[in-house]
């Protein structure tokens, strides 16, 4: 009869639950009392417990699953869509087969999370919470805050929330519809926005302090780093986050016909090139000063352009856009050798002696963004590099009770960062405001499971999302990446190794003695006994 | 109350082993959409690993005769066994073979060919209890293999999902109700056709591998009208301490397991002449009656051992030579000295590991006789074995063949009739039927009330050596179990609830075994009566079918065809090479 399952040894894989064929163990992924969380929850910006919820989602528990990301991940719908999903890099099934396609599992939960639960948020606070901006850092710390039970209110300068969620990102990779769903689910948990409010404005930050009891600045960084280049003032010339802007604002924007240069090799760039495309250019080439391997876009991201017929044209920097009766006619790109130096910083150098030249109607500039701090009190420090100043662990700012994060804070950076940014923002307000500590046990760096399961684990193909046909995608902004289905789900789920878990004998009673479990245990972690014992039995439930 | 999941299919097969993972591919493989659910996990459960994967290899153009093969099998099942689907498993074992192979699994090899053994005909080998040739399937991988690939194919393949109730309309089953026996959720699975592929029937007798087999799809298709066959033959595997020891070390050596199978199967009492009793000249004697060496503790001589050393030998050196000197060195045996393994026989467990006796086959294509229903496996009842098992390697193959043919038959179901719904009454039914323990406040503990059974099933002396008085004392206790206590099982936990549904099967089971074993008035095969210790022919060459007639469990003889009768001018000693153990 099992006996024993070496806690020590055992690694999570599970498989000894996939090999019982009576129903001896349970898993337990929560593990509670150990510091090690999962590469894949290390990787994360937000901390995402995806060994807990992909082990639900394996067992057919969706709901359950749902409640695991409802503490940890808000907008997982978005992040299902958009996110650089660092945690399949870190994936520890890379070193058997191929990493868990975490990113459309978050997509399947968050959207049947989106769909099927109903938000319920109850206030138990008076402490009320102003956040500056509705892009993904605010959306979360204002998530987070409402399930706290804290009233919240969003300001945003634009007529919709969701910042660079609803004007930065194209509609093909985010639906309106989908970013939609998730501001009403906000709205339904009591989240207040304020929309077409800019701070700075009538509303000054000084003012917020003043009327709510902690503020967090999320403003991101929304508008694009200028540059002098010769041209720059043609008609014809763009910018890619205004560009993008106005595109997702419903305004016209021509460009049917044209011949397009896209400046950068970052995800803007990316979203401009694939946007011009859809709007009926005559061609669109990306020039950046990377090269195609080392260009900051998402690989996935670089293959859609190519498919979509998107020349990538790396290692070239602009001279100059040339015009010809003040409009665009082309530009003069040169060789570039090397984007930074040894040092890792952004200083690129370039071979003048080989240029060339490539015919263009239209340019669109798109080499970074930036933030605007104008609307910033003297009282609230910022950085040489043009953001806020903060506490990296609480992310406090000079000034008491403003807590700032996303963008404006890091930098142009990912969605799961400014996610992870609002949660932590989210916990620091709650601390500040019921007056504990706000560093307490926060220091502590998430410890990695040191040895996840590699050997014996049996390989099983990873599933890929679905996209839409390459023909079914120009002239449109359908969504080109589809979700799973139920089925597809389940499966990819069952890929998770659940590194770091805890097989646990629940049922000894069902032994057979088999010995598959211990026999298939990658870790020799099990040991069944050969002795059968009869256990006494109350004869009522 | 447990959350509701519906999923529409075309094909639901119900359980994944050698036969559903069959059944579910040929299904597929005519494009339709499947669905085969496990109580556990498919690819390991049931008795598709025991089975080591051996299968029967008949060319007949290597000058294999069905006819002689059959003969071997009639033989050894004391001319019970069904021969027309005996034909029909070595006619289409080739087929099924290739099937495999353009699956993925992979076969032991030999010096860069198939490793062929069985027969000393054939092979030059003799492999006691084969009547045939067979080859092997890399041991423990082709199950694992086979789920990879039908996922692979998509297969939509759903995990301890405990199947427990038909849906029936008009006369047709319209798919079947689970639940998860992790997270509780109630399954509907709307099917238009549905292939029980859930093995035998056993009584969770303690030892491996019989914990899987609670008789689920034959009392499912029993409720629903269809009938069963022949539950008076039993089949043991003995649990020992040494058993276990040994399969823990099989684990690091292939092959070795069709080795430890003699050291297991074949206990007998100190001083016993194992070859000389059993194993008559050639003669399958693979389904050795489980009643010999009930009948030695009977009789005072337990505790039981194995001791080859006072075998003849034979057998060891075949093993030996099938297995090579390496292997036998690897798993501890000493040829010179012979295997010197000491073990008591703690308990023979009465269960059925039969290729035969499931839900009894209409047709040739696997029908129940309830439209849209279909059996596969070892719960397909085709009597392919008789009063003992067929032989090694013929189960596998039986599971293939009927789990291909369901898939036929169930596709062309499909084709033939539009009518496939289900109405919301009879889901409503079904789920209230599967959900009693589960809903019920308060009542009996499934595992207290299976323990209750074992006292009066494991014993040897009700249902390995019985008798008219405590088979009727018995069949009393479980009459009581069925109208008193199965009705007010409780399930606390979706574990629970798995076991309250498979307690309240092996009940009617157990309740079926007793019967048929009363009904049966003659000892034959693994049907051993201490007060009808001799065969009776012709009055008992005849099968046993096992039906619902309104709520009573009613009993028919269905005499097996004249033509397949042994010679009854010939003695009976002729007739019946094998003694019983009164003889």
């Amino acid at each position: 009869m099992i006996e024993t399952v070496d806690a020590e040894l055992c690694n999570g894989c599970r498989l000894c639950l996939d090999t019982c064929p009576t129903d001896c163990f349970r898993l337990d992924t929560l593990v509670s009392g150990r510091a090690e969380q999962p590469p894949c929850q290390v990787a994360c910006p937000a901390g995402t417990d995806m060994r807990r919820y992909l082990y639900l989602v394996r067992e057919g528990m969706i709901d359950e699953a749902i409640g695991v990301l409802e503490d940890c991940l808000p907008l997982a719908s978005i992040t299902g869509r958009i996110c650089p999903h660092p945690c399949e890099t870190a994936c520890a099934r890379n070193d058997v087969d191929e990493a868990v396609n975490i990113n459309s599992l978050e997509r399947f939960v968050g959207d049947r999370w989106i769909a099927d639960k109903p938000a319920s948020a109850r206030l138990l606070y008076t402490a009320e919470v102003a956040i500056v901006g509705s892009g993904p850092a605010g959306l979360a710390c204002g998530y987070f805050l409402a399930r706290m039970g804290y009233p919240v209110t969003i300001f945003d300068s634009m007529p919709e929330a969701g910042g660079m969620l609803r004007y930065g990102v194209p509609d093909f990779r985010l639906p309106r519809a989908v970013l939609a769903a998730q501001i009403d689910y906000l709205r339904a948990m009591g989240v207040q926005f304020r929309m077409n409010t800019p701070i700075g404005g009538g509303t000054s930050l000084d003012d917020l302090a003043r009327e709510y009891r902690a503020v967090f600045v999320a403003a991101g960084a929304a508008r694009s780093r200028k540059i002098e280049i010769e041209g720059r003032a043609l008609d014809g010339v763009l910018w890619g986050l205004e560009f993008l802007r106005e595109v997702n604002a419903d305004q016209p924007v021509s460009a049917s016909g044209k011949k397009v240069v896209v400046i950068g090799g970052g995800n803007v760039a990316m979203d401009a090139a694939l946007t011009v495309n859809r709007l009926g250019a005559a061609s669109v080439r990306m020039v950046c000063l990377e090269t195609r391997e080392t260009m900051p876009a998402y690989a996935e991201e670089k293959q859609q352009a190519l498919d979509e017929g998107v020349v990538i044209d790396p290692s070239w920097g602009p001279k100059r856009i040339a015009g010809r009766d003040g409009k665009v006619a082309g530009m003069e790109l040169v060789r570039c050798l090397r984007v930074s130096d040894g040092a890792g910083r952004f200083a690129p150098a370039f071979d003048d002696k080989e240029t060339k030249f490539v015919e263009a109607d239209l340019v669109i500039l798109a080499i970074g963004q930036e933030a605007d701090l104008a609307f910033l009190p003297h009282d609230v420090h910022v950085t040489e590099s043009r953001t806020i100043r903060v506490d990296a662990l609480t992310l406090q700012t000079s000034r008491p009770g403003v807590f700032a994060g996303g963008d404006i804070v890091s930098g142009s950076a990912s969605v799961v960062e400014a996610i992870g940014a609002g949660k932590k923002a989210a916990v620091s307000i709650d601390r500040h405001l019921k007056s504990q500590d706000i560093r307490a046990d926060r220091d502590l760096r998430p410890q990695r499971v040191l040895k996840p399961p590699r050997e014996r684990i049996p390989h099983i193909p990873r599933r890929a999302a679905p996209w839409l046909p390459v023909g079914e995608r120009s002239g449109n902004f359908a969504e080109v990446k589809c979700g799973y289905s139920d089925d597809a789900a389940r499966l990819e789920a069952q890929r998770c190794m659940t590194c770091g878990s805890r097989a646990v004998i629940a049922y000894p009673e069902d032994c057979q003695m088999c010995l598959f479990c211990e026999r298939d245990c990658p870790t020799q972690a099990i040991y069944v006994s050969p002795d059968r014992k009869e256990i006494p039995l109350m004869a009522w439930r | 109350m447990p959350s509701e999941k519906v999923i529409q299919t075309d094909v639901l097969v119900i359980g994944g082993g050698m036969a559903g993972f069959f059944a579910a591919m040929k299904a597929r493989e005519q494009g339709l959409d499947v669905t085969l659910t496990d109580k556990a996990f498919a690819g390991k459960s049931g008795s598709t690993h025991f089975s080591e994967g051996d299968i029967v290899y008949f060319r007949q153009d290597l000058g294999h005769d069905a006819k002689e093969w059959v003969d071997l099998i009639s033989r050894n099942s004391e001319y019970l066994n069904n021969r027309e689907w005996d034909e029909i498993c070595l006619l289409e074992a080739e087929a099924r073979y290739h099937d495999l192979v353009n699956w993925g699994v992979q076969f032991y090899e030999k010096d860069g060919k198939l490793y062929v053994f069985g027969t000393p005909k054939d092979t030059g080998v003799g492999t006691p209890g084969t009547a045939y040739t067979m080859i092997a399937q890399q041991n423990r991988k082709f199950a694992p293999t086979l789920r990879s690939r039908a996922l692979e194919v998509g297969v939509r393949v759903m995990d301890r999902l405990m199947v427990s109730e038909l849906l029936q309309q008009e006369g047709r089953v319209a798919g079947a109700v689970g639940f998860n026996t992790n997270s509780g959720d109630l399954y509907v699975l709307k099917a238009k056709a549905t292939i029980l592929a859930t093995g035998a029937s056993g009584l969770k007798g303690g030892a491996y591998p019989v914990y899987s087999y609670t008789g689920d799809g034959e009392i499912m298709a029993y409720k629903a009208g269809a009938a069963l066959a022949s539950k008076e033959f039993m089949y043991g595997v003995v649990y020992s301490r040494a058993e276990v020891e040994q399969r823990r070390k099989g684990g690091t050596v292939e092959i070795s397991q069709n080795a430890l199978d003699v050291s297991y199967r074949y206990p007998f009492a100190v001083g016993g002449d194992f070859s000389g009793w059993y194993n008559k000249p050639n003669l399958n004697s693979q389904g050795e009656p489980v009643v010999f060496p009930a009948w030695d503790a009977h009789q005072g001589k337990a505790p039981l051992y194995l001791d080859f050393s006072s075998a003849s030998g034979w057998l060891m050196k075949d093993y030996l030579k099938r297995i090579g000197t390496p292997q036998a060195d690897k798993i501890g045996l000493d040829i010179k000295r012979g295997m010197q393994i000491k073990w008591p026989s703690s308990r023979i467990m009465t269960h059925s590991i039969w290729n035969g006796s499931g839900v009894w086959a209409t047709d040739k294509n696997c029908s129940v006789g309830i439209p849209g229903l279909y059996a596969a496996g070892n719960s397909c009842g085709t009597m392919a074995s008789g009063a003992m098992y067929g032989g090694m390697g013929f189960a596998s193959t039986h599971a293939m063949v009927t789990g291909a043919r369901a898939a036929k038959a169930a596709a062309a179901y499909i084709s033939e009739n539009r009518k496939h719904a289900v109405s919301k009454e009879e889901v409503a039914r079904a789920r209230q039927e599967v959900c009693r323990p589960i809903e019920r406040q308060g009542g009996f503990s499934p595992a207290w009330v299976t323990q209750a059974l074992h006292g009066i099933t494991i014993p040897y002396y009700f249902l390995d050596i019985k008798h008219a008085t405590r088979l009727q004392a018995a069949l009393s206790i479980v009459e009581f179990l069925r109208e008193h206590i199965v009705p007010k099982l409780r399930a606390e936990t979706p574990h629970e609830w798995r076991l309250a549904h498979e307690t309240q099967n092996m009940v009617t089971i157990a309740e079926m075994r007793f019967r048929s074993s009363l009904f049966r008035t003659e000892s034959r095969g693994n049907h051993f009566r201490e007060d009808y210790p001799r065969r009776d022919d012709p009055n008992w060459l005849a099968w046993v079918k096992v039906k619902k007639a309104g709520e009573e469990m009613s009993l028919l003889k269905e005499p097996i065809p004249r033509a397949w009768w042994p010679d009854l001018s010939k003695p009976y000693e002729e007739r019946y090479p094998r003694i019983l153990p009164m003889e």
